[in-house]
């Protein structure tokens, strides 16, 4: 069978297939949980799933740019179309989810545009659209070319640096400035995990190079940020302020289940990073050739970035447990 | 030392962490005798996590040499400790999770 339908949808079996699987699967599922969760004390998830969901896209979107420049090896023949595709489908996100916000916020009688979460939506959300109108308005892309590559590559950091700012949103206790340096460390580091993957699944001669710099940048964030800063925090602060308020609140298990459980799974982050680093730096090859080591790498990057993203659900619910208990 | 020593040593600090940690949770002498050496439990399993990663690349360096191949110590083996250090890692975490899940419904 040449073509694919998913939920009536038609996803053709072409370089974007995948794209469409998500886009559409992403955009049922915000749908479906802002459906479930709208008025209620977590609509925050139906904007948080929004988010995630034009993060996926736009690491679609850079990664099919970085093929057009050919920064990184060409996944397909129709690229082109594939980052016109993701470009769109992600900036289609990015409205809903900040609309999606707004909405909440006037319908719950909430002051606006006060947070730095909310100004730098917007500075996303006209980033984002100055990515795409341009570009498909304009019948000669080469005078928009270096803006709009600077500016893609800029989106990335910014929507890392956005999800971690809507987590520090709801951190209770002092000291957040701590907190906000321990999920930006997060954040990033997630990102340059992404970018091992992105140069691992695609070699070029230059990419083993380029990966080494990002595996250096997750390990110092993952042990700097992630360890040092966070466990500083979780030793001098998180016991005396905010374990008694998530204990107190309606969801204690947030402390005893998921805290518990995030404080001892990150120990084996730090170590996992550094591996990644150290096979990148001493590889058995000079380049990622070797479809085996690039196998092994594609599959621990994962499991490093997994865990990364399974910490920042973790805050989240740790997070959401401390403002839903300040308020008991 | 080969690219498949790094993925070993990851995945041999990880099975012994998550042990110490599987213990500790089930056992309160335990956790109390790893508060005492460092002052709180998490910066004693930490500095153990980081102490056996380099003891372990040691080791294994010294028993494997750097370019001595065996069964377990092949260029080609990276894939095979980078699928064992994914395993490692998930059974601890679903075994530190299942553990805490338990004392919470039992407490």
């Amino acid at each position: 069978m040449d073509n694919r339908y998913l939920l009536g949808i038609f996803i053709p079996k072409e370089a974007g297939h995948r794209l469409e699987l998500l886009a559409s699967l992403a955009f049922f599922l915000a749908l479906i949980v802002i459906g479930l969760t709208y008025n209620k004390s977590n609509a925050w998830v139906g904007h948080a799933l929004a988010g995630i969901a034009s993060l996926l896209l736009l690491i679609f979107a850079v990664s099919a740019g970085a093929m057009l420049a050919r920064r990184i090896q060409l996944a397909s023949r129709d690229v082109f179309s594939m980052h016109k595709k993701a470009g769109i489908y992600f900036t289609s996100f990015v409205f809903g989810s900040f609309f999606y916000a707004l909405w909440v916020e006037l319908s719950n009688n909430e002051p606006i545009m006060r947070s730095v979460h909310g100004r730098l939506g917007l500075a996303i959300l006209i980033a984002s659209a100055l990515q795409v109108i341009p570009s498909l308005a304009s019948k000669d892309r080469t005078r928009l070319k270096a803006a709009h590559k600077i500016l893609g590559y800029s989106l990335a950091p910014m929507i890392f640096l956005e999800a971690v700012w809507g987590l520090y949103n709801g951190v209770v206790g002092e000291p957040k400035n701590l907190v906000l340096a321990h999920s930006a460390s997060g954040g990033f580091a997630a990102l340059a995990l992404t970018w091992i993957l992105v140069e691992v699944l695609y070699p070029t001669k230059r990419g083993l190079y380029r990966a080494r710099i990002a595996s250096y940048v997750s390990s110092v964030l993952i042990i700097a940020g992630c360890w040092i800063v966070g466990g500083y925090n979780y030793l001098t602060s998180y016991g005396s302020h905010v374990k008694p308020i998530i204990m107190a609140g309606p969801t204690p298990w947030a402390h005893e289940v998921a805290m518990e459980g995030k404080e001892h799974i990150f120990i084996f982050l730090p170590v996992i990073a550094v591996a990644i680093s150290l096979i990148l730096r001493f590889p058995d090859r000079d380049d990622l050739i070797d479809s085996m080591s690039r196998r092994a790498l594609t599959i621990m990057t994962t499991l490093a970035l997994s865990l990364v993203l399974m910490m920042f659900i973790l805050g989240a619910i740790i997070s959401n447990a401390g403002s839903r208990g300040s308020l008991t | 030392m080969r690219a498949a020593t790094y993925a070993m040593a990851a995945t041999a600090s990880v099975a012994l962490t998550g042990a110490i940690v599987l213990i500790h949770i089930a056992s309160p002498e335990v956790k109390q005798s790893l508060a005492n050496i460092t002052g709180h439990h998490w910066t004693a399993v930490s500095a153990i996590s980081a102490i056996s990663f380099g003891l372990m690349l040691v080791l294994i360096y010294v028993l494997l040499g750097p370019e001595k191949r065996n069964g377990l110590h092949k260029s080609e083996d990276l894939l095979g400790w980078s699928i064992a250090l994914v395993l490692v890692t998930l059974a601890m975490t679903f075994g530190i999770f299942a553990l805490y899940v338990v004392q919470y419904m039992a407490a």
